[in-house]
């Protein structure tokens, strides 16, 4: 459950804070030195180790914000800030994939900027979009080490009730249960990676399914 | 130069003194043309002359390249269409344009028509817009052989059903211009001729403007011809009088193939 959680928080912020950044970026803004250094701020971004996130989700939403310790929540927003550029450059590749006839015939026929955008570009980029979400996201859910920086690693026996609760993820559950002596743990701690593990090919799986979906030839 | 020739009909656009640069880099230097209402004007020259330029100058494509500047007086109708208040998108309503490479978009041959006038709001209902669809392709000449297939993709069509869809989804928001990058380029011979049996049909309506590399194809098609070379316009004249009795040598040389 606190995957669950943790995961939903990521996807609701991570995705359309993604796209819309790098819609913008890639279709809107000038290019200029700043949208240079921001690019390159993005993908230095994306090379980060995750703890370094970690310790920044401790610091600023802990710290500054004062949410609660150990929440999915702040692992929700912890993890979107490390799939956050992951999604960007999967969406601006996609959207520099979209082969610019079909940008100059719209702009053709007297589409709008943004009508072109929305109309042809974004379904025509879609199915990289989804894409790179799937893969950002399963690099979230098999996450650790910024876990347990904000502290999801206590020992939490109940499920979590809402995404304020204490909860912990099943990367940091096998994190710790490989760590402990007791017998009935190795199986604990089996289970608890191939549960993982499946879910992993599920969302992988996933991606390659929506892809060959909505892929249009022309 | 001999590019001030009068042209006896109505001008639908005229272009002053027009610079195009892109980057450092100047593509098109001092172009005066006028471009006669309900006639076929033929662009021809070597490649990268800057005809394509100058044609993407008249509709303002080029403002979607980030580098390019354009400076100097375009008109149509007597309106500058480089002013502020000019709106680029029902500009480009107004001056239709069809490109090298067919480019249909991902969609059903009747969207792909019906695209232009949607987002133009031409229409009120699903009636008016099937008629509109239907003109636009029997204009085109393409409706006997796609009417029973219209919700198939556009991109499923051959190359030269693909061109006169194009040609259709240009004529579909009914402008006054259409603008020709090289449309028969991709087409063979059969669909090439197809395609300017249409030209010459649909300047009754439109103004037509063609960028072309085939002499045989200007000469076929149009009733005004410029000659480009490296930027400039060296000649412009009727069709007739380039082809039989050009002023400039340069302009003999090319179109007897002798340079370009």
């Amino acid at each position: 459950m606190g995957s669950l959680f943790t995961l939903i928080i990521t996807l609701a912020l991570a995705f359309p804070i993604g796209v819309a950044t790098a819609v913008y970026l890639e279709e809107f803004a000038p290019k200029n030195r700043f949208t240079d250094f921001i690019e390159v701020n993005i993908n230095n971004l994306a090379a980060v180790p995750s703890i370094v996130f970690g310790l920044l989700g401790l610091a600023i939403f802990i710290q500054v914000f004062h949410l609660p310790r150990s929440a999915p929540i702040v692992g929700g927003l912890t993890l979107m800030l490390m799939t956050l550029p992951v999604i960007i450059i999967a969406t601006r590749a996609a959207l520099k994939a979209v082969p610019p006839s079909i940008r100059e015939a719209a702009y053709g026929v007297g589409a709008s900027r943004l009508q072109v955008v929305t109309h042809h570009v974004l379904p025509l980029g879609l199915p990289g979009i989804l894409t790179g979400t799937i893969v950002g996201m399963a690099q979230a859910l098999g996450e650790t080490a910024p876990l347990l920086m904000i502290g999801m690693v206590a020992f939490i026996v109940d499920t979590p009730g809402g995404p304020l609760d204490a909860a912990t993820v099943l990367p940091v559950q096998v994190f710790l249960w490989a760590d402990s002596p007791e017998r009935g743990f190795i199986e604990k701690t089996s289970a608890a990676i191939m549960v993982l593990l499946a879910f992993l090919i599920v969302m992988n799986a996933l991606a390659i399914y929506l892809r060959q979906k909505f892929e249009i030839r022309w | 130069m001999n590019s001030q020739t009068e042209i006896s009909k109505q001008i639908r656009m005229r272009a002053q003194n027009v610079d195009v640069f892109y980057g450092d880099k100047q593509a098109l230097k001092k172009i005066n043309l006028d471009i006669a209402a309900n006639q076929v004007t033929a662009l021809i020259g070597p490649s990268g002359c800057g005809k394509s330029t100058f044609l993407r100058c008249l509709n303002r494509m080029n403002d979607t390249i980030d580098s390019c500047k354009v400076s100097g007086d375009v008109s149509l109708d007597q309106r500058d269409i480089y002013s502020k208040d000019v709106d680029v998108v029902e500009l480009r309503a107004r001056i239709g344009m069809v490109f090298q490479k067919p480019n249909p978009f991902p969609k059903s041959i009747y969207d792909n028509v019906a695209y232009g006038p949607r987002i133009h709001g031409l229409t009120n209902n699903r009636h008016e817009l099937d008629i509109i669809v239907e003109q636009s392709l029997l204009r085109a000449g393409l409706f006997d052989e796609v009417s029973d297939r219209l919700n198939s993709p556009g991109t499923s069509l051959s190359g030269g059903q693909q061109q006169r869809l194009c040609i259709a989804r240009a004529i579909a928001i009914s402008p006054e211009v259409i603008l020709m990058d090289e449309p028969c380029s991709a087409l063979d011979p059969i669909a090439t001729a197809k395609v300017e049996e249409l030209i010459d049909e649909l300047k009754d309506h439109y103004t037509i403007v063609i960028v072309t590399h085939n002499m045989q194809q200007a000469a076929r098609v149009s009733q005004y011809t410029a000659f480009f070379h490296l930027g400039e316009i060296i000649e412009f004249a009727e069709t007739e009088k380039i082809f039989t009795n050009p002023v400039e040598k340069r302009t003999q040389d090319y179109i007897t193939g002798r340079f370009g």
